[in-house]
């Protein structure tokens, strides 16, 4: 009968087992919902990257159009813009006409989406990804969450970074959050303009106190992003300093889910205490 | 008698344009090397100004070499030469040569849009009238404008 006894609780452990391991093993950091809201918010878009003159500006534009982006929001199309007035006297001087000038084109899969949609959040409750912004829609943008500050205010983490050389006044294009509302970026960087390149994260700090923080290492003028891990690395070592005994630093140790190919972005953030 | 003939234009000045140009292409490069700010632990600090500077005499310069001098061949090197050759050496430093057809495209356009208005500039300020003068200005701005619309 003992036996018999054995094999039946045997039995129940394995059902038991069977029942608990995809339970445990459920999306505990919420980054199925987070990929959810993603795959639900990409959609089949042209990119238009181009330079033209109209109506007394020259403005280069960087246009999203498709269908889907019209049916979804109601816009034709989803524009950033730089402009610069020039008088159409001047305009004619110049030799600039109305003609647009495509200086690129193609066809790619992006994540819109409305302001009073906003993206998921993963359960720690940390944005992932970072967003630009035109007419009341957000585009995504591929520069990932990497690092977070707890226990700090904004200003105690940027005079780390000052204190080595780093500039608080900088140029940069203002990229966007959601936590809660939509939040504007703090930029911090290794030089003000960083016409040869250089390090540069944009900050923000949560409603919980906490400060998320999007670093990247800028290429040489014109700037796109050449390297995450990297400035991440570099920036966290401001925090390592012998005096710095009310930094603990572990790196990357929260996971975000912002794995990025191309540049190389491991998916998981660099967490920076101080007490 | 036509502006022209008033203001008649002078020869080219190339020992001013060779001057002018190396001291803006120094002073793009010397914070770079006095701080090692390109990337890394140690931002450009104070040096950080000479950048600014540097940018603001690289907008400057050809409109007041041009006023000054009514050189226009040399008032155009200079709004092209000095930014050319800064880029062109901070792809060698930085190692960022443009990857990618897109990227490629946007940066030579970027870099033909600036030497565009930074000759133009020059070109404009040398005829050395009030509405030209006006039309360098204009070009200043479109200069600054092309910049910035670079730096993200």
């Amino acid at each position: 009968m003992k036996p018999q006894k054995n094999g039946i609780l045997l039995l129940a452990l394995l059902l038991a087992a069977t029942v608990m391991i995809p339970i445990v093993s459920a999306d505990v950091n919420g980054t199925d919902l987070v990929e959810k809201w993603q795959a639900d918010h990409t959609i089949r878009v042209t990119k238009t990257v181009s330079t033209h003159y109209s109506n007394g500006t020259l403005t280069t534009d960087t246009t999203y159009t498709g269908t889907e982006l019209t049916r979804r929001f109601g816009i034709e199309k989803f524009s950033v813009q730089n402009k610069v007035d020039v008088s159409s006297e001047n305009a004619a001087k110049l030799g600039l006409d109305a003609k647009n000038v495509a200086i690129s084109s193609i066809d790619s899969n992006e994540v819109f989406t409305a302001a009073n949609d906003p993206p998921q959040l993963l359960r720690s409750g940390y944005p992932v990804w970072i967003y630009e912004y035109s007419g009341g829609v957000y585009h995504q943008l591929t520069e990932p969450i990497n690092m977070i500050w707890s226990g700090a205010y904004p200003s105690t983490i940027k005079t780390e970074m000052t204190e080595k050389g780093w500039w608080d006044i900088i140029a940069e294009d203002t990229y966007y959050i959601y936590d809660g509302s939509w939040k504007a970026d703090d930029g911090v960087a290794s030089d003000p303009v960083r016409l040869f390149g250089g390090d540069h994260i944009r900050l923000w700090q949560l409603n919980t106190g906490e400060v998320v923080g999007a670093a990247h290492e800028d290429s040489s003028a014109p700037h796109h992003a050449v390297g995450f891990e990297s400035a991440e690395h570099r920036i966290l070592a401001f925090y390592l300093d012998a005096d710095d005994t009310a930094w603990h630093v572990t790196i990357d140790n929260t996971y975000l889910a912002n794995y990025v190919s191309s540049p190389y972005n491991d998916g998981y953030a660099t967490f920076i205490g101080y007490w | 008698m036509s502006p022209e003939a008033m203001n008649p234009q002078k020869p080219l000045n190339f020992f001013s344009v060779l001057l002018i140009s190396a001291a803006i292409v120094a002073l793009w490069l010397v914070p770079v090397f006095a701080s090692g700010s390109r990337v890394g632990n140690v931002g450009a600090g104070a040096w950080g100004y000479i950048s600014i500077f540097a940018l603001l005499l690289t907008i400057i310069a050809p409109m007041m070499y041009g006023w000054y001098s009514r050189d226009e061949p040399g008032a155009i090197l200079v709004g092209v030469v000095p930014f050319l050759l800064t880029t062109g050496v901070s792809r060698i430093i930085s190692g960022n040569t443009p990857q990618g057809i897109d990227y490629l495209v946007y940066s030579v356009i970027y870099v033909v849009l600036l030497s565009l208005a930074g000759g133009l500039e020059g070109y404009f300020a040398a005829k050395k009238t009030a509405e030209s003068l006006l039309i360098a200005l204009v070009l200043a701005g479109i200069w600054a404008g092309i910049f910035f619309s670079g730096i993200h």
